[in-house]
């Protein structure tokens, strides 16, 4: 485990030293506040829009920072050469890949913290209150979807050499499944035939993010918390998911040679 | 990273244009240009937009518990050809409706329970994760004050397509609602500066008046409203009599407390002539030679 | 002695992506024993396989036959390579890390605890010489500190094995000086060092024993001064002589 939270510590250190972050934190903030200056009617107590605002910047934000940080890594390592050194030592590739994972997620869940906590700030200037638990509960959500993005990066990664292949069809299938995730199977009946079929079993099979990005809408529109059973519940069903995509990941990295 | 740039780029020329958009706008309306620069960005594909952000408005208005465009299509056909749902191009007109007093009970039963039984799993479980009960922005404790919520949808849906009318009808209800009828009448002006024609813009505007007290602006504006009403609806195969039994409603009522009854039951007679129910309206008119007064919402 | 170090009759293919490009046999029955306290030579022309070699012996590449053990234990597990040092040739290090944070980040993966972590660090930055550079990101290094940071992690698990494939490549002359200094150091701690060079004067000066591969076959192994004697010429001609090249003057 050591070695796994050595690895990940590296990754998260290189997003804090790259500028991407920051400059996608900038924007969210500066779009925001921008569109908070903006006068409807002269009413000031408008809010629900602005969380909107933010909450959407947030998640393609995030969606930005996790993919193309983990569709790089395992390419990164080996175009840099930085693997051999690493895998010279007592490092299994299971090791690399999990500690690939937890770096990305970490550092992701850490730019969820600072990004929530702008948000907060920008709901409470108008709304004057903190439901933490309702911020607690979509960011931890926002963070468990993100662990199933970036497992399934990873995956795509290893299967795509090019980081930039790997970050355009990861984004094509998360923004896919984001959209049409949960309404596949209401496709499927109403197609019919083999394609129905097909679309039905895609239905099943796919992780079911909207689920966590749906949450968006609780927040905006105070609706009250998720019961807390069934939050628990969410977060397993990311956790199955992303377990299955990091084994994916290491089924197809475990016996593949490194020499390029 | 292609993607970042590509994004950094969308939203940069996003704040962009929404900055600029005041400074420019104030410079192109020197120059006598009614273009935007968002409309000159975005070209005719804001037209879309506009109608995604006046359906936002209407999902404001249900606290986020709206049908997706899958469940809309799973939408028994005649819901959305109904003369009144097909005065305008929007998909549903709540706000619409709420505002003719009228009550659409098939549809709106059918987006109550849009959702219907979970169809598996999957489904059951992710209806915790969104807003599935139907609600009201205003039923809640905050009151009317909570439907500013859905404003500035309908002031970005305005900016986008200055030409769809029903926008300006819609926000100025609502901040009617919230007496602010100052905005109200400010915002109409702007719809009506693109739409000179609009009997609709030229109504709401009136009520606005009616609100202030100030009768004798709403009369002129709902007689203009009658005379654009007649040029435009009356050749139609289908006119849109809903609008036209409201103008005449408020138009009576008007005249009935300025005392003046015999232009009140011309304007009567005429309403009777279209009203499915002619009997009460017959009623009404005997009331007013009575000389007592009446009020609009005790329609039918 | 026990064999520290020992590959048998190993094979490797490579398999080329292009379609009718057919296989490239980089190795073909390699037979090879390091025994511990020995510092041996791996030599051979460019493209002879001593990086593949190499590779097989930390596991990135699969032989096709044969196997390849170090301290008795199959290269195939990782534990195999807890006590060695690895320096791979062109090789860029983590380019957003110090010398300092690149090496506690490996001496963490070596699971050496704290307090001796920090000594340790500062033992081979000073080894290396890159104690002035040792809190600048390795992007801003030149190549030959570049080469230096790779020497200092390849010693930072104080390894029994050092295995270096082109040690002293990129290096000015007081460097490779000090790369044969620490190469005669470590012998006299009793460890084991197999590099690989093309460097043959150094080779002589360093090593007990070399092997010369060429074409993926050993054509020769064994003392420095015995193969010397048998060829009756300097290291230089005889390994010339070895992998089948002749100059008119030679004959
Ligand atoms: N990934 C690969 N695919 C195909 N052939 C390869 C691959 N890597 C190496 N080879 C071939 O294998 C042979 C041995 O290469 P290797 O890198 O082991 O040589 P080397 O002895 O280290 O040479 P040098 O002195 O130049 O470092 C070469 O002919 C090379 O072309
Ligand atoms: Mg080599």
């Amino acid at each position: 485990m050591n070695t796994v939270w050595a690895i990940a510590f590296v990754v998260i250190l290189e997003l804090i030293r790259k500028k991407d972050f920051y400059v996608l934190f900038v924007l969210t903030a500066l779009i925001t506040l921008v569109m908070g200056t903006v006068n409807f009617f002269n009413d000031d107590n408008i809010v629900r829009y602005l969380k909107e605002i933010c909450l959407l910047l947030i998640w393609i934000s995030s969606l930005v920072i996790s993919i193309s940080t983990a569709a790089r890594q395992v390419p990164a390592e080996k175009e840099n050469r930085t693997i051999f050194p690493l895998l010279a030592k007592p490092v299994t590739r299971a090791q690399l890949l999990l500690g690939k994972f937890l770096g990305c997620w970490l550092a992701c869940g850490l730019a969820l913290v600072l990004f929530y906590v702008f948000f907060g700030a920008v709901a409470a200037s108008r709304e004057h209150a903190w439901p933490v638990a309702h911020y607690f509960q979509a960011l931890v959500l926002h963070w468990a979807a993100l662990a199933v993005i970036i497992a399934l990066t990873l995956a795509g990664s290893i299967v795509l050499a090019a980081p930039s292949s790997t970050v355009t069809i990861t984004f094509v299938v998360v923004a896919g499944i984001l959209y049409l995730g949960g309404h596949l199977d209401k496709v499927a009946l109403r197609t019919g035939g083999v394609a129905g079929v097909a679309l039905h079993v895609i239905y099943f099979v796919i992780p079911h993010l909207e689920l966590f990005a749906n949450v968006r809408d609780l927040i905006i529109h105070n609706w009250p918390l998720v019961p807390w059973l069934v939050w628990f519940g969410a977060l397993l069903y990311a956790a199955v998911y992303a377990a299955i995509f990091l084994l994916i990941a290491w089924l197809l990295f475990r016996r593949k040679a490194l020499n390029i | 990273m292609p993607w970042l740039r590509l994004t950094a780029l969308v939203v940069s020329a996003f704040t962009l244009a929404t900055v600029l958009e005041p400074a420019l706008r104030q410079w192109s309306r020197r120059k006598a240009q009614a273009q935007g620069v968002l409309a000159a960005l975005m070209g005719d594909s804001r037209r879309l937009f506009a109608n995604h952000l006046f359906v936002q408005s209407d999902v404001y208005l249900h606290g986020g518990y709206y049908p997706s465009i899958f469940d809309q299509s799973e939408r028994p056909p005649d819901a959305a050809t109904k003369p009144a749902a097909a005065r305008q191009a929007a998909p549903r007109d709540d706000d619409h409706k709420r505002k003719d007093g009228e009550h659409d009970e098939h549809s709106e039963a059918c987006d109550h329970d849009f959702l219907g039984r979970p169809r598996n799993w999957i489904d059951a479980f992710g209806r915790n994760f969104f807003p599935s009960q139907h609600t009201h922005l205003g039923e809640g404790k905050a009151g009317m004050a909570e439907a500013r919520e859905i404003l500035p949808w309908l002031k970005l849906s305005a900016e986008l397509d200055p030409q769809r009318v029903e926008t300006y009808v819609v926000a100025a209800y609502w901040l009617r609602q919230m007496n602010k009828e100052t905005e109200a009448l400010q915002f109409l002006r702007e719809g009506l500066r693109h739409n000179p024609d609009s009997y609709d813009i030229l109504f709401e505007l009136g009520l606005c008046y009616e609100n202030k007290n100030e009768s004798a602006l709403a009369r002129n504006l709902w007689e203009i409203s009658l005379r654009r009403w007649q040029e435009q609806q009356s050749r139609r195969e289908r006119p849109d009599h809903l609008m036209l039994a409201q103008l005449l409603t408020h138009l009576a009522r008007l005249e009935v407390r300025a005392h003046r009854p015999d232009v009140a039951v011309k304007y009567l007679e005429t309403l009777k002539t279209i009203s499915p129910h002619p009997e009460e309206i017959q009623k009404r008119i005997e009331e007013v030679k009575a000389g007592q007064p009446f009020e609009v919402e005790k329609k039918p | 002695m026990e064999a520290i170090l020992k590959i048998d009759n190993l094979r490797v293919e490579y398999r080329s992506r292009e379609m009718g490009q057919g296989i490239k046999v980089a190795l073909n029955g390699l037979n090879l024993s390091v025994s511990q306290g020995e510092v041996f030579g791996f030599l051979g022309p460019n493209g002879a396989g001593k990086t593949t070699t190499m590779n097989v012996l930390l596991g990135f590449v699969n032989a096709t036959r044969g196997r390849a053990c170090l301290f008795g234990t199959d290269v195939r597990k990782p534990i195999a390579r807890q006590r060695i040092g690895y320096l791979p040739e062109l090789t860029y290090y983590y380019k957003f890390l110090t010398a300092e944070e690149l090496l506690r980040f490996y001496a963490r993966i070596f699971r050496i605890p704290n307090p001796e972590r920090e000594s340790r660090i500062d033992a081979v930055l000073k080894l290396v010489e890159l104690a002035d550079a040792r809190t600048r990101q390795i992007k801003t290094y030149s190549k030959g500190m570049q080469q230096r940071a790779g020497l200092a992690q390849a010693l930072i698990n104080n390894p029994d094995l050092l295995i270096l494939d082109e040690p002293t490549s990129g290096l000015d002359p007081i460097g490779r000086m000090k790369v044969r200094e620490i190469i005669q150091r470590l012998r006299s701690e009793g460890k084991t060092v197999f590099f690989s060079s093309h460097e043959l004067g150094e080779v002589e000066t360093v090593c007990d024993r070399v092997a010369i591969l060429s074409q993926g076959e050993l054509k020769a192994e064994g003392r420095v001064s015995d193969i010397v004697k048998q060829h009756q010429c300097d290291l230089e001609q005889a390994f010339l002589r070895i992998i089948g090249y002749s100059t008119p003057s030679l004959q």
